[in-house]
C-alpha cells in the first residue's frame, strides 16, 4: 500500500480512534441487518425454485430462470408493467410537488396556532387505511356523487370515474397525493423551519417580494430534501400501491389500473406461489436498487454532492 | 482489520444459518411405558371407544379457527372471560374425552389461517392436530410425509353420523376419495354443505303493490324488474328505484356469493367459472363455450335499458347492501340463508319489507339450473407420530353427532355459544350430509305441523325452532321480530320450504381442483375473462370480442390446462 | 404604489388561506365521516345514509367498546410495542446515522457501510424466512418479535444522515479541537441542533409501529397477544378474500361498520395526541438557523 505524505499527515492517532469508534457504532447495526435482513435473503433462492414450504428450501425442487420466464410470458406483462410505472411515476412526481407547495403555503401563513391545527389535519387521511378510504372515495366519484354533481353544473356528462380507462389512473395518482401530501409535508416542514429567518429580513430589506423571496430562499433550502425524498422514494418506483389499487379497481380498467402487485396477489389466490412470489420481488429490488444508485450518481455529477 | 471484520460476519452467518437449519423432531413417545396392565387397559379401552374418556388429561397442540367476530360480542355474558383454549367448546371436550387443547397458532379462518399453516409446515413444526383448508396443502403433506395414516383410526372410530354423511354424497362424490391416497385415509374431511341453488329474492310487498305475479321464466323475471324501475314501487313519487343488483364478480363460487348473477347465465345453458363435461365426454371451462354469448348479450341489453344497476363494475358488497337497505333496490339473487344478510333484515326492522325467494330464471324445462358445489370443505391432519392419532377422529365425532344429541346442562353453554358465534369448535370440523339443512328444516316443520315432538329435535334443531316460535308469536302481536329470529325463520322455513319443493337442476363440474399450470397462468386467463365479460355487458365492446377473447384464452395457456384437467380426471 | 403591493398582497394571503384550508378541509372530510358513522345506529350505516353528521346518534358502540376486554389489552400491547420500538429505532439510527454522515476523508469505510444499508433497505427475502428466523430466535409470541426485525429503519438512517450532514462542521472541529471525542460530540452537539430531525424521525417510526398490523399477524401465534391494529384487522376482513362459504355466511350476517368505525377512530387518537407534542421540537429547529449564522 502506498501512501502519499498527505494521507499520512491525516492519520493521527486520534482520527484512528475516531475510526474505530464508528466502527463500533455501526456494529450493533449492522449485526440487525445481517439478522433480519441478511440472513433471510437465502430466501430469495425461492424465485429459483418450485418452493413448496413442506419440503423447505433445501428441499424444493430448482427450476432455474423459469419463474421469470413465466412472469415475462404473459401476454400482459408489458401492460401491467407500464402500468405500474406511469402510476408510481405520476405519484411519485406528485408526491413532491404537492407537499413541497403546501409547506411553502403554511408557512407564509401567520399564527402559530392555526399553523399548527392545519399540520395536524391534514397528516390524518395517512392514518386510514385503503380499505376504509376506499368507501369515500367510490362515493365521492360515483355518477351520484359530488364530483359528479359539480360537473353537472358545468352541464357535462356524468362520469365513471372509476370504470373509466381514460380517469383511472388520475383518480388514483390524485387520491394519493390526497391520502399523503400532510403525512409527507412533515420532513419539508421540519426542513423549513432550518431556514434563517435573517435571510429573509435581508431580502425584504433589499426589497425583494414575497414571491421572489420564495422562489430564491425558501426553494433552494427544500431542494435538498426534495431531491433526497425523491431518490428514496424512487426505491417504490414498482410499488404503485396495492391497498389503494386493490381497493379501488375492477376488471373494466384492468388495461389501465392492474399493477405487478395486484396482479401477483390474484396469482397467489390461485394457490401459494411463493415462487412467482419472490421471484417478481426480487426483479422489483434489483430495478429498485439500480435506480437508486444511478440517482445517486446522477446527484453527484450535476449538484457536485451525492445524496447518500 | 478488514480480515477480522469478514471472520465476524462469517462466524454470525454460520451460527445463524446453523440455528435456521431445519430440525427434525420426531420422538414417538409411548405412552404406555411403565404402566399397570389396569392402567394400560383402561387407555387402551379409551382408544378403542368413539366416545371413550382418557384415564388422565390428554393435551394436545393444535391450530385454532377464530371466526371474525370482535371478542365483544361476548361482552356481558357469562362467557366473556372465555379464551380459545378455555371455552364452551373446550370444557365439554375436556368434561366428554380428557382432553385439553393448547393451541400453537390461532387465527381468523381463511387466509390469515392458511398464512400460518403454510408457516408451521415450513417451520417443520405442526402442531399435532390441525385444519388445512386446501387441497394442495394437503397433497404437500401426504407427499413428505409428515402426517399420519389415518386409515384405522377412520374404520373403527368414525360414529355412524360421520359414516353416513360421507356415503351420502355419492360413490363418485365421496369426500373420502379426495383424503385416500394409495388406498391409505390421510385426513379426514370436512363436508362442505350444499347451500343449494340460487333465488331471486323480491320484495313482496312490492310485487303485490303493482298487483305482480311472481316471475319464473328471464322474460317475466325483466317485467318485474322493470314494473320496480317504472312503477314507483316505494309510493314516494319519486323515480328512484333501480332493478337488479349485480355484485362486480358476475358470476362465480355458486351460490355463495350472494348478488352473483349464475343463474341467468345458467338459465341460458351457459356455465362459466366451472369445468364441465362437453358432449365428447371430455372437460372443458364453462367461460369459453359458445353458450355464454346468448346471456352476456342480455346482459347488455339490460345494462343498456338500465334494469341492471348501471355502476355494478364499481359497487362494493356495502355498497350494494347499501342500496337494498335504503329501498332503491328490491330485487337481488342470493342463497337460501340471504335473510341473514343486513339488506334484509334492516329493510325488514326499518321499512315493512317482506321478501319471497322466486324461483327465477328457470331453463328450458321450468327449474332453475344450479351447480354443484364441492363435498369437501378443508381437512383434519395428524402430525405422523402423535401419541393418540384417535383423537382427531373423536373430536369429529363429538362436533358431529354426540354433542347434538346431548340435551344434559353440560351441552348447554355450546348451545348457547353457537348463536354468539365468537369460538369455533376446535378443529374446525364437522361432518354432516350435504343436504343437511334441508334435513333439519323438515324435523324443524314436522314438530310445527304437530307431526312429531320438540323433544325430537336435536339441539340445533331446537334453536331453531325456538326462533320461528318467537318470530311467529311477534307477527301475530303486530309487533317487529327480533332481527336474528327473522332471519332464522324466514331462510329456514318458507325459504328452505320452497328449496325442497322447487327442486333444480344440478350440474356437477368435472373438475374442482388446480392443475400445474394453472398455478402460474390462471390469475391471466381469469384477467382476461373478467375484463370481456364486463366490458361487453356495459357495452364498451360488443359480443364479437368474445370469439377474440376465447382465442386468445386458448393460446395464452387455456388449451394447455384443459389437457391437464383431462390428464388429472383420467386418472 | 405602496398601496398597489399591499391590495396584491393582500390578495394573495386570500388565496393562499383559501387553498389551505381548503386542503385541510379534504382532509377532514373522511375522519368526520368516520366519527359520524361511529355514533349512528348501525341500520344508518347499512344503508349509507351517515354524510358528516351522525344519523339516528347513539354512542352504544362506545360502550360496547369499553368492554370489549381484548380492545384494550391490545391497545397496551400497542403502546408497549411504540416506545419499545421507537427507543430502539432511535438508537440504531442515531448510532448509525452519525458515522455515516462523516465525510468518506474522514471515515474511508462509510462507502461499503452506506451501499449495505441501501442494499438492505431495498432487498428482503420474503416472509418465510423472515419468520423462520425469528422462530428459530424462539421469538414467536414474543415483544421482541414486533421490534427488533424492523430495528434498523434504513429509510430514516439516510434521513438522518442527510440531516446530520446538514450540521455545520465548524462545530464538530472546534469541539476535536478541544480533544472531545465523538460520541461526546454526537450528544453535546449534534443532537441538541438535530431536534427537529429527531422528532422527524421519532414521529415515523411511532407511526410505522402503532400502524403495522402484518408482523403482528405473523408473529403472533394467539389472538390475545395481537397489538391493536391487528386486532382491528382481523374484524375488518375484505370479503372478497374469503373463499370459505362458512366463513361468507357468518360475514354476511354481520356487517358491523359502525363498532368497526369506532374501533378505527379511537386507535386513531392516540396519534392525534403525539403528534403536536411531538410538533413542540420542531420548533427548535431554529437554533440550527442561529448556529448557521
Amino acid at each position: 500500500m502506498t501512501s502519499s505524505p498527505a494521507k499520512h499527515a491525516r492519520i493521527s492517532s486520534g482520527d484512528r480512534k475516531e475510526r474505530m469508534t464508528f466502527h463500533l457504532m455501526l456494529l450493533p447495526g449492522m449485526i440487525m441487518l445481517l439478522i433480519f435482513v441478511f440472513v433471510p435473503l437465502v430466501g430469495s433462492l425461492m424465485a429459483f425454485q418450485d418452493y413448496v414450504p413442506a419440503r423447505g428450501l433445501f428441499g424444493s425442487k430448482w427450476v432455474g430462470l423459469e419463474n421469470f420466464e413465466i412472469i415475462f410470458s404473459f401476454p400482459d406483462s408489458v401492460q401491467v408493467f407500464w402500468n405500474t410505472l406511469i402510476i408510481a411515476f405520476g405519484k411519485l412526481v406528485m408526491n413532491a410537488i404537492i407537499p413541497v407547495v403546501f409547506s411553502i403555503l403554511l408557512n407564509e401563513l401567520g399564527g402559530k396556532y392555526f399553523k399548527r391545527t392545519f399540520q395536524t389535519i391534514v397528516y390524518l387521511p395517512h392514518f386510514l387505511s385503503w380499505v376504509v378510504l376506499a368507501t369515500v372515495v367510490t362515493n365521492m366519484f360515483s355518477l351520484e356523487g359530488p364530483i359528479n354533481a359539480l360537473i353537472g353544473l358545468f352541464g357535462a356528462e356524468p362520469i365513471q370515474f372509476l370504470a373509466s380507462n381514460q380517469w383511472f389512473r388520475t383518480v388514483i395518482i390524485g387520491t394519493d397525493v390526497w391520502k399523503e401530501f400532510g403525512y409527507n409535508s412533515v420532513v419539508y416542514l421540519a426542513a423549513l423551519l432550518a431556514v434563517d429567518p435573517g435571510l429573509y429580513e435581508a431580502a425584504s430589506i433589499d426589497g425583494a417580494s414575497r414571491f421572489k423571496q420564495i422562489l430564491h430562499i425558501t426553494l433552494p433550502a427544500l431542494m435538498p430534501t426534495v431531491v433526497l425524498m425523491t431518490a428514496l422514494n424512487l426505491g417504490n418506483i414498482l410499488n404503485a400501491g396495492f391497498d389503494q389499487v386493490f381497493n379501488l379497481y375492477n376488471p373494466i380498467v384492468y388495461e389501465t389500473g392492474d399493477i405487478i402487485d395486484t396482479y401477483v396477489y390474484r396469482i397467489g389466490m390461485v394457490e401459494g406461489q411463493y415462487s412467482i412470489g419472490t421471484a417478481v420481488g426480487l426483479f422489483k429490488s434489483v430495478i429498485s436498487f439500480i435506480l437508486i444508485l444511478g440517482a445517486n450518481n446522477v446527484a453527484k455529477k450535476t449538484t457536485g454532492s451525492s445524496i447518500f | 482489520m478488514n480480515r477480522k471484520w469478514l471472520k465476524a460476519f462469517t462466524l454470525l452467518a454460520a451460527v445463524t444459518m446453523g440455528v435456521m437449519s431445519v430440525t427434525s423432531c420426531g420422538n414417538a413417545n409411548d405412552p404406555t411405558a411403565g404402566m399397570t396392565e389396569e392402567e394400560k387397559a383402561a387407555w387402551a379401552a379409551a382408544a378403542s371407544d368413539p366416545y371413550g374418556k382418557y384415564p388422565e388429561l390428554v393435551t394436545y397442540t393444535t391450530g385454532y379457527n377464530l371466526t371474525n367476530q370482535g371478542s365483544d360480542v361476548l361482552a356481558g355474558t357469562p362467557y366473556e372471560n372465555d379464551t380459545p383454549e378455555n371455552n364452551a367448546y373446550t370444557r365439554y371436550l375436556k368434561e366428554l374425552l380428557n382432553v385439553q387443547n393448547e393451541n400453537a397458532f390461532e387465527a381468523v379462518s381463511g387466509p390469515d389461517y392458511n398464512q400460518k399453516v403454510s408457516m408451521a409446515i415450513a417451520s417443520g413444526d405442526i402442531p399435532d392436530i390441525m385444519h388445512v383448508a386446501d387441497y394442495e396443502t394437503l397433497v404437500d403433506l401426504v407427499e413428505s410425509d409428515l402426517i399420519a395414516d389415518l386409515t384405522d383410526v377412520y374404520n373403527n372410530l368414525a360414529c355412524d353420523t360421520v359414516k353416513a354423511a360421507y356415503e351420502s354424497y355419492g360413490e363418485e362424490n365421496n369426500p373420502l376419495n379426495t383424503v385416500t391416497f394409495d388406498g391409505k385415509i390421510m385426513a379426514i374431511p370436512k363436508t362442505q354443505l350444499s347451500d343449494g341453488q340460487d333465488f331471486l329474492w323480491l320484495r313482496k310487498d312490492w310485487l303485490d303493490k303493482l298487483g305482480l305475479e311472481e316471475p319464473s321464466t328471464l322474460e317475466e323475471m325483466e317485467a318485474v324488474l322493470k314494473a320496480f324501475i317504472e312503477q314507483d314501487p316505494d309510493g314516494n313519487g319519486q323515480n328512484d328505484t333501480m332493478g337488479l343488483v349485480v355484485h362486480s364478480d358476475v358470476y362465480g363460487d355458486y351460490p355463495n356469493n350472494t348478488f352473483a348473477i349464475d343463474n341467468v347465465f345458467t338459465a341460458l345453458g351457459a356455465y362459466p367459472n366451472i369445468w364441465i363435461t362437453a358432449e365428447d365426454g371430455s372437460a372443458v371451462y364453462g367461460s369459453v363455450q359458445e353458450e355464454m354469448k346468448q346471456p352476456l348479450e342480455l346482459l347488455s341489453r339490460w345494462y343498456q335499458d338500465g334494469i341492471i344497476d348501471k355502476e355494478f363494475a364499481t359497487r362494493t358488497n356495502d355498497d350494494i347492501v347499501g342500496l337494498i337497505s335504503t329501498g332503491k333496490c328490491g330485487a337481488f339473487i342470493g342463497p337460501w340463508w340471504a335473510p341473514f344478510n343486513q339488506a334484509q333484515t334492516s329493510t325488514y326492522g326499518s321499512d315493512d319489507a317482506e321478501w319471497v325467494n322466486v324461483s327465477a330464471p328457470v331453463g328450458e324445462d321450468g327449474k332453475i339450473n344450479a351447480i354443484s358445489t364441492k363435498s369437501y370443505a378443508g381437512f383434519v391432519v395428524v402430525r405422523k407420530d402423535f401419541a393418540y392419532p384417535e383423537l382427531a377422529m373423536k373430536i369429529v365425532n363429538v362436533n358431529s353427532e354426540y354433542s347434538k344429541q346431548d340435551k344434559t346442562e353440560t351441552a348447554a353453554e355450546v348451545k348457547e355459544n353457537q348463536t354468539l358465534a365468537y369460538f369455533n369448535w376446535p378443529l374446525y370440523c364437522e361432518v354432516q350430509p350435504g343436504n343437511n339443512a334441508e334435513i333439519m328444516t323438515q324435523h324443524v316443520l314436522d314438530v310445527m305441523d304437530g307431526k312429531a315432538d320438540a323433544s325430537t329435535l336435536t339441539t340445533e334443531e331446537a334453536g331453531y325452532y325456538e326462533s320461528a316460535v318467537r318470530f311467529l308469536e311477534a307477527e301475530e302481536a303486530g309487533q317487529k321480530a327480533d332481527a336474528a329470529d327473522y332471519s332464522q325463520y324466514t331462510a329456514r322455513i318458507p325459504a328452505m320450504t320452497r328449496m325442497i319443493n322447487e327442486p333444480a337442476n344440478f350440474l356437477v363440474p368435472a373438475f374442482f381442483e388446480t392443475t400445474d399450470s394453472m398455478g402460474s397462468r390462471w390469475a391471466s386467463l381469469e384477467k382476461m375473462e373478467m375484463e370481456t365479460v364486463l366490458k361487453i355487458i356495459t357495452g364498451e365492446q360488443d359480443i364479437s370480442t368474445f370469439d377474440t377473447f376465447v382465442e386468445e384464452w386458448k393460446k395464452a395457456g387455456g388449451d394447455t390446462i384443459t389437457e391437464e384437467v383431462n390428464e388429472v380426471i383420467a386418472k | 404604489m405602496v398601496q398597489k403591493v399591499s391590495v396584491g398582497t393582500r390578495l394573495a394571503k386570500a388565496a393562499i388561506w383559501l387553498i389551505v384550508i381548503l386542503m385541510t378541509a379534504s382532509c377532514l372530510l373522511p375522519l368526520v365521516n368516520m366519527v359520524a358513522i361511529s355514533f349512528s345506529s348501525s341500520n344508518a350505516v347499512a344503508s349509507n345514509q351517515v354524510g358528516l353528521w351522525p344519523v339516528e346518534f347513539t354512542a352504544t358502540t362506545y360502550q360496547k367498546l369499553l368492554n370489549d376486554s381484548q380492545f384494550w389489552a391490545s391497545f397496551w400491547i400497542s403502546v408497549q410495542r411504540v416506545v419499545l420500538g421507537t427507543l430502539i429505532n432511535m438508537f440504531f439510527v442515531i448510532s448509525m446515522a452519525y458515522p455515516l454522515s462523516k465525510s468518506k476523508l474522514r471515515f474511508p469505510a462509510r462507502e461499503i457501510y452506506i451501499k449495505i444499508v441501501i442494499f438492505a433497505m431495498l432487498f428482503s427475502g420474503g416472509i418465510i424466512p423472515l419468520f423462520m428466523v425469528v422462530s428459530k430466535l424462539h421469538m414467536i409470541n414474543s415483544i421482541w418479535a414486533l421490534v427488533l426485525p424492523g430495528a434498523v429503519p434504513v429509510f430514516n438512517v439516510i434521513l438522518m444522515i442527510n440531516f446530520f450532514k446538514g450540521v455545520p462542521t465548524s462545530l464538530d472541529e472546534a469541539a476535536c479541537i478541544d480533544g472531545a471525542s465523538p460520541l461526546t460530540i454526537l450528544v453535546k452537539i449534534y443532537l441538541p441542533v438535530s431536534l427537529p430531525a429527531l422528532a422527524t424521525v421519532a414521529l415515523f417510526s411511532i407511526v410505522n409501529h402503532w400502524n403495522d398490523y402484518f408482523s403482528g399477524l405473523l408473529y403472533m401465534n394467539k389472538a390475545s397477544l395481537y397489538p391493536l391494529q391487528t386486532y382491528i384487522q382481523q374484524l375488518t376482513v375484505d370479503i372478497t378474500q374469503i373463499t370459505d362459504a362458512e366463513q361468507l355466511k357468518q360475514l354476511s350476517t354481520m356487517s358491523n361498520r359502525a363498532f368497526n368505525a369506532t374501533k378505527i377512530v379511537v386507535s386513531t387518537i392516540p396519534l392525534l395526541i403525539i403528534y403536536p407534542f411531538l410538533q413542540k421540537y420542531f420548533v427548535s429547529g431554529i437554533v440550527i438557523g442561529a448556529v448557521k449564522e
